[in-house]
């Protein structure tokens, strides 16, 4: 009853006309720069910080949080229409999105998505509400051995992803590992691959891979082919899902959720893994895997859920233990301080109403999300009506202003160019770039903190399996391994069977 | 009339007032464009509020036009080295800290600036002192306690740092050497990743700046046994320095200042100092740096030159690897 009664005061400061309207001009921002690339949440916060050092701290950490979900709801709009994912965490998204888009179902994946992200937000609010505190002192006991084995798990289960040639598919994540590694280490403090380049010491971007690898080459195929196809369908279906369709998405939009909650409150991970493994998960479990990448809308759903979910969990280790999860709460913990606040585990009791008015704005800004994308699908999804000679121009200058403006760096727009004339390449091998994202994401975080874990441990590789949530990753991975070595190899001894009766 | 009456006094103010500067300045004019403040790390860290706290103020004071541009990459090297590069007419500044005027040059054997012939130093705006800090449940309660447990397993303590090369990790390497003492080093990935491990006791203690530890120590989950400034910092009296626990003159802070590419004429330079410094007296901008280090060009200059030596000195005995 504590927390209904601290949620009731929560609503009645996020419910005042003020912050109903700091809440909206966040989400409404959010929205407008998860639509285009580059221009992500970090960025827009940065340059409104000084602005909301004139509000009082509930109102401007309500707008800024809102600028923060209201991004991964937007970001999947781009995703969806153009195959360029505005948000790091919508590259999933565009793989089943892009497709429907195409197949003329443009208004039910957008749709999707915002419903998707509304039902995810509300639930993982929920959970921070509840079980905050709880969750984020859990969230402390995951050190390098614990991040390694769930990571190990991660690409385990990413053999799952791949459709088509597993050899393609195996060489894709290699080529993502590699990408991953360009730069500074972690370790040693040493460059890798930086060919004496100092603009790759810090690495290859993630917008510069996704984008090149999505939508550039997507651009680059489309202007490929000579004979006169359209890229979209002229022929627009309904614009809302229909009733099978909210089927479809009921479980898979509540596993996401699950998922990307559970991601979201480790201060070690980034929301696209939360992303990926909900697509993942909804491939293993689908009846036909090989409608995935061609358009399946469970594809659309669980991967957007786990984005808002994580973006809202993300928030547990930020408030409960002023543990910033990623850039985007450091900067948000930075405002704080700069409003003479604390943040820690302390704010919870000294200022309740800051903690219980931005978990309910929490609330207000995911309806106000819904209120605010759902009528949009029809203007978005017309867009796909535009020819696509006036479109591809367009696509093309925003990636390029995008890549540009994240670190005021040409040599980022040269990179993301280069990475479009690889993805073609790919594309004319007939290999995904979704496990070459996977390697690229998930690589980087396997290697630093298996290095950590043995350099702490002093070598000793005993680690991974005393410690008790470490252990229990490597035995799900181990069955995982299992469950899907056994089927082929039983399927390969009924085959020599069957191949020993004819014979 | 009345709209005209005053459109025609807002001019004539700002005729006389351009005469006025104009007189009493030898570059004329200046500045007569926008002046651009490169901040060569994202937008959001600290270096970017500083910079967003000096463009603002002198903007809304004095009417300049002082734009943030973010040129982030290598550590700072690449807006560095955008800064080196540009045309010296005062109309081009950078955020330069620690790492990149006084440490870079020991651990990056391809820096393509050269922080001494590149750079005129304008004015020093912060210095922030390093923590040490242990996990509340630690036996380490001190210093002496530190060094005691390192002594007894040499080797076995874990130190971790926000990264390789930054000011942390060499302030540990640096008290290594002084206290003549081994123990192994941790790099992560930033302070937000480290504290995890540090509160739970997986790292044995962890070296970084005051602000990213002070919630936690706060709130009762970290322990801050030591500052690395020469004097108590301000928010944190109650803790002793490493140079009052029995290492005189242990001295580590990240300090941060304005720049500017060298030729860039010697009245300019004068004048940026001086706005920068009017800038540092405002009571707001006081409270909100709270450790200010307000000097001006030539002891600028004497502490780079001074800092480089140090850490040129700790790089070489601790044996980090140049990159």
């Amino acid at each position: 009853m504590d927390v209904l009664s601290n949620l009731a005061l929560g609503f009645g400061v996020a419910l005042t006309l003020k912050n109903l309207t700091y809440c909206f001009v966040g989400v409404f921002l959010g929205t407008l720069i998860g639509v285009l690339p580059g221009i992500g949440p970090l960025v827009t916060i940065a340059m409104l910080l000084p602005i909301t050092f004139g509000l009082d701290p509930v109102s401007s950490l309500i707008m800024l949080a809102g600028i923060f979900y209201g991004a991964q709801y937007g970001g999947s709009t781009t995703a969806i229409l153009v195959n360029m994912p505005g948000e790091v965490s919508s590259a999933v998204t565009a793989i089943d999105g892009y497709q429907m888009a195409r197949q003329g179902r443009a208004g039910p994946a957008l749709a999707t998505a915002a419903i998707a992200s509304f039902v995810a937000g509300i639930i993982s609010t929920l959970l921070v509400a509840f079980f905050g505190p709880l969750v984020g002192k859990w969230a402390l006991e995951f050190g390098a051995a614990e991040y390694f084995s769930l990571m190990l798990m991660g690409l385990v289960f990413s053999a799952v992803l791949a459709h088509g040639d597993l050899v393609k598919s195996l060489a894709m994540v290699v080529v993502g590992l590699m990408l991953g590694i360009v730069g500074t280490d972690v370790t040693s403090g040493l460059p890798r691959f930086s060919f004496g380049v100092v603009e790759l010491l810090d690495g290859v971007g993630f917008t510069v891979v996704a984008v090149g690898l999505f939508a550039v080459a997507e651009i680059v195929q489309n202007l490929a082919r000579t004979e006169k196809v359209e890229v979209f369908t002229k022929d627009v279906k309904n614009l809302m899902p229909t009733w099978a369709d909210i089927k479809a998405i009921t479980m898979p939009t509540l596993r996401g959720t699950a998922l990307g909650s559970f991601f979201g409150a480790l201060p070690g991970i980034t929301a696209s893994v939360a992303a990926f493994s909900a697509y993942m998960l909804e491939k293993k479990l689908a009846k036909d895997p090989s409608r995935f990448g061609k358009g399946a809308i469970e594809g659309v759903a669980a991967p957007e859920a786990a984005n808002n979910a994580a973006a809202q969990t993300h928030f547990i280790p930020t408030l409960t233990l002023g543990i910033p999860a990623s850039a985007v709460m450091a900067l948000m913990l930075g405002a704080l301080t700069m409003q003479g606040i604390q943040p820690g585990p302390q704010v919870m009791t000294s200022r309740p109403e800051l903690f219980w008015g931005l978990v309910a704005s929490m609330f207000v800004g995911n309806v106000l999300l819904l209120l605010l994308n759902l009528p949009l699908v029809g203007l978005w999804a017309r867009l796909t009506q535009v020819p696509y000679r006036w479109l591809f121009p367009a696509i093309l200058m925003f990636a390029a202003v995008g890549n540009f403006s994240l670190n005021n760096s040409a040599m980022d727009v040269y990179l993301c160019a280069a990475v479009g004339v690889l993805g073609y390449v790919f594309a004319k091998l007939d290999c995904q770039p979704a496990p070459l994202i996977l390697g690229y994401v998930l690589g980087p975080m396997l290697e630093e903190n298996l290095r950590r874990a043995l350099l702490m441990s002093e070598g000793s590789f005993a680690v991974f399996v005393t410690r008790p949530i470490s252990l229990a990753f490597l035995l799900v991975t181990a069955l995982i391994l299992l469950a899907m070595i056994v089927p082929t190899l039983r399927r390969g001894r009924e085959r020599a069977l069957e191949e020993g009766d004819a014979g | 009339m009345n709209r005209w009456a005053s459109r025609a006094a807002a001019a004539a103010a700002i005729i006389l007032t351009a005469g006025f500067s104009g007189a009493a300045l030898a570059q004329a004019g200046y500045p007569d464009k926008p002046i651009r403040l490169i901040v060569p790390f994202p937008p959001g860290g600290g270096t970017d509020i500083l910079g967003r706290i000096v463009s603002d103020k002198l903007s809304t004071t004095l009417g300049w036009k002082v734009v943030v541009e973010n040129k982030a990459g290598a550590g700072g090297t690449v807006g560095l080295d955008a800064a080196a590069k540009a045309k010296p007419d005062g109309y081009t500044l950078v955020i330069a800290q620690t790492s990149n005027l006084s440490i870079a040059p020991s651990i990056m054997s391809g820096l393509p600036y050269d922080p001494v012939k590149d750079f005129s130093p304008v004015r020093l705006i912060a210095s922030v002192p390093l923590a040490i800090v242990v996990g509340v449940n630690s036996p380490i309660k001190s210093m002496g306690d530190l060094v005691a447990a390192a002594k007894a397993n040499p080797g076995k303590l874990l130190f971790a740092s926000p990264g390789n090369a930054t000011v942390a990790h060499l302030a540990g390497e640096y008290f290594q050497k002084i206290a003549g003492v081994k123990y192994t080093h941790v790099p992560y990935k930033g302070t937000g990743q480290a504290l995890p491990d540090v509160i739970s006791g997986r790292a044995s203690f962890f070296v970084a700046s005051i602000e990213s530890a002070t919630a936690q120590v706060k709130a009762g989950q970290l322990r801050a046994i030591a500052v690395t400034s020469l004097k108590r910092a301000p928010q944190w009296p109650d803790v002793p320095t490493v140079a009052e626990s029995g290492y005189p003159g242990f001295e580590a802070i990240t300090w941060f200042g304005v720049a500017v590419p060298a030729g860039t004429p010697a009245p300019i330079i004068a004048r940026l100092d001086a706005e920068v410094s009017k800038v540092l007296d405002a009571p707001d901008v006081k409270e909100r740096l709270n450790g200010k280090a307000d000097v001006g060009p030539a002891e600028f200059a004497a502490l780079i030159k001074s800092d480089h030596d140090k850490w040129a000195s700790v790089v070489k005995e601790a044996g980090i690897k140049v990159n």
